[in-house]
């Protein structure tokens, strides 16, 4: 340091001053219960009495520098959509097998119960790599608050995943049940068949995993981001998308284990067919997402990701495609692996792309301008 | 007593929902209504909701000296943000963020056609402190409620730095640093608390005491609001025209906001929103929306299932 300088205290670290004085004036807990205001209506514009920009006048702005600040979110975050979509779908694809389906679906099920919660173990550390201050992750915990899609999030992934590890403690046991050796483990297997427990079991655990699906596209369409603000069609996309990535991956896991070693189980045929319908459901809402954005879409369509963007879409594309082509014999299992690798690329791709581009819409003045234009109405 | 919390836009015209499923889309979209984290009552032991306090900062007073910056960095002991020259005028700070809590924006208007004086357009940038405001409604850890002045604030204790407030925000307020002067920070979440330290020992917000002009005024909105009219209406007496106020009565998807501003230009001029979205409104149909394509595509998934065992 040079001679004469002083030691700035704060550029050690920065701490603003309210951060470790306790306030004596700090609102905690449920003291007063929460009240609930009639939302407001839109009201009517009175007349601006400011000059409205023509198309030949420039745009107003300020030195074209964005209203909005770029989301904080990075690759953690598109992972963790992946990887929980993932997750959901797959157990609900698992649940379906067991409770419509026959003995024959039985690799699927068992497959699927797996893939949940192999997919879900890496959600925790994502989330809380992604926080600026992991030490309090578990803050989000302390308050239920459905009005905000995060916490309502977390709430159902943490039930989520209670239901998931039921799910795979009784598959193991079913798969060792021929060599099970304690009486213990028989009675336990025995009480987590149980038809009612199984039915309650069900009843929960497949709405949270449909809301764990579809709940990270409501929490981006709940922001002021030019791309994600109110667009209905984001959490019907990451639906689908959780559905489709979550038939991909039974499929695949299948193709390379020893049971999916018979060239065509039945199983094989059912994910197939959803995988396309749920395909065919995430280009529609796809196509309705960017609809609904119009020009606040252009970040997404020629930014810095629209490689990505495409990227989603050809894989997406070429995975129908490829189950079209009539492979026969030993071709067969590899082109359909191929398929499958190529949706899950296509979902992940699509997710990373969402998340990422919303760093370029907001930093775009014109997309951030547009996003607080005037609407009728 | 009970105190009456403001009702936002309580004047506004309630749309008649048509037939019954109007009714039904109606409620969807109100699934989650806006809602105030707990705010404390006068018999709460003595810090109650007294009055709402809040912001007028009139532009046409504003000489640009930044007093108000540095007294809001000095206050609340914010780190500068580093010497750049960005070329924009006098603003070298560009924009709100997490360690400027008052950014004054500074702009030179020349006339179109080049002929005759320029004019300054400038404006002590701040938090509005919104009513039903998206930041509050987005926070997952409830840290940021509203507090005994009615103003939004952030409890740093309890705010775990997931960002989605500053997502949220349709004003670009709140901000993240991950680093200050090359160190990390604490990872959180900060912006104006309207000097709510001050304020419990009955003081002036740092900014609006060090403003030489009163351009910054701070005092209960009501009358500040009242005070606003008038001054509109003395301006346009004076023969400025291009005068009116923003947020003060309603902008956008919303009320009245609790820091309001006088203006002389387009908000965009000032990067102000011209009709800010809410963008919490109707996402229980977005629930209902992203349910429905999720259960279906189960419900298809089981038909097929179950198919194969009818037919098998």
């Amino acid at each position: 340091m040079a001679e004469g300088t002083r030691d700035v205290p704060y550029q050690a670290e920065w701490t603003p001053n309210l951060r470790h004085r306790p306030d004596p004036n700090r609102v905690n807990g449920p003291a007063v219960p929460a009240r609930t205001i009639a939302p407001a209506r839109r009201p009517t514009l009175p007349e601006a009495p400011y000059p409205q920009p023509t198309t030949t006048s420039p745009q107003p702005s300020y030195y074209d520098l964005s209203i909005l600040k770029a989301p904080v979110w990075k690759w953690q975050i598109a992972s963790y959509f992946f990887c929980g979509g993932l997750s959901a779908g797959a157990y609900a694809l698992s649940r379906m097998a067991e409770r419509a389906g026959d003995e024959k679906y039985r690799d699927l099920s068992r497959m699927g119960a797996y893939l949940a919660l192999a997919a879900l173990i890496p959600c925790p550390p994502l989330l809380i790599a992604d926080l600026g201050d992991p030490k309090r992750f578990h803050h989000m915990l302390r308050v239920w608050k459905p009005g905000t899609p995060m916490n309502l999030g977390t709430w159902s992934i943490v039930a989520y995943s209670g239901m998931a590890t039921y799910e795979v403690v009784r598959q193991y046991l079913q798969d060792r049940s021929d060599r099970i050796g304690s009486a213990q483990r028989g009675r336990l297997l025995k009480l987590m068949n149980n038809g009612v427990l199984l039915a309650i079991h069900d009843a929960a655990g497949v709405p949270f995993a449909l809301m764990v699906a579809g709940y990270t596209g409501v929490l981006l369409s709940c922001t002021s981001n030019p791309l994600w603000c109110k667009n209905p069609w984001l959490g019907p996309l990451f639906s689908a998308s959780a559905l489709s990535t979550g038939a991909e991956a039974i499929s695949l896991a299948l193709d390379c284990t020893a049971e999916g070693g018979q060239p065509q189980s039945p199983s094989h045929s059912i994910l197939r067919k959803v995988d396309t319908l749920a395909h065919l459901t995430e280009i529609g809402c796809l196509a309705g997402f960017l609809r609904f954005a119009g020009d606040k879409a252009r970040p997404l369509r020629q930014g810095s990701q629209s490689k990505y963007h495409h990227l989603s879409l050809r894989a997406m594309i070429a995975a129908e495609l490829l189950k079209l082509v009539p492979f026969g014999g030993a071709l067969r299992k590899p082109i359909r692996m191929l398929s499958s690798a190529l949706g899950l690329a296509a979902g992940f791709a699509l997710r990373w792309s969402m998340v990422h581009s919303g760093r370029d819409a907001a930093e775009d003045p014109h997309a951030a301008r547009l996003v607080s234009q005037p609407r009728e109405g | 007593m009970k105190l009456q919390l403001p009702i936002v836009n309580a004047q506004a015209p309630a749309v008649a929902p048509n037939g019954r499923l109007g009714q039904v889309w109606e409620e969807l979209a109100n699934t989650f209504p806006p809602q105030y984290t707990p705010v404390p009552q006068p018999d709460d032991g003595g810090v109650g909701l007294k009055q709402i306090m809040g912001f007028f900062t009139d532009t046409t007073l504003c000489i640009g000296c930044k007093a108000c910056e540095v007294a809001c960095k000095q206050w609340n002991q914010l780190p500068a943000d580093g010497l750049n020259f960005t070329g924009n005028s006098y603003d070298n700070t560009r924009q709100l963020s997490g360690t400027t809590w008052r950014h004054v924006a500074f702009k030179e208007k020349l006339p179109e056609d080049g002929q005759g004086p320029g004019r300054w357009l400038m404006l002590s940038d701040v938090c509005k402190h919104c009513q039903d405001a998206p930041c509050q409604h987005s926070c997952p850890t409830g840290a940021i409620i509203y507090n005994q002045f009615g103003d939004v604030y952030v409890q740093n204790d309890i705010c775990n730095g997931c960002g989605y407030c500053i997502s949220a925000c349709p004003f670009g307020v709140l901000g993240r640093a991950e680093q200050v002067n090359g160190q990390p920070t604490d990872g959180h979440a900060h912006k104006c608390t309207l000097c709510m330290d001050r304020q419990v020992e009955g003081m002036t917000p740092a900014c609006a005491k060090s403003c030489p002009t009163a351009s910054i005024q701070f005092g209960p909105v009501e009358e500040l609001r009242a005070a606003a009219r008038q001054r509109v209406k003395d301006l346009h007496d004076r023969g400025n025209d291009r005068a009116y106020l923003y947020g003060c009565d309603s902008v956008g998807d919303y009320g009245p906001l609790n820091a309001f501003f006088l203006l002389e230009d387009h908000p965009n001029e000032y990067n102000l929103p011209v009709d800010p979205p809410q963008p919490f409104r109707g996402q229980g149909l977005r629930y209902a929306a992203s349910l429905a394509v999720g259960a279906a595509l189960t419900a298809i998934a089981a038909l097929l299932l179950g198919g194969g065992r009818r037919h098998g």
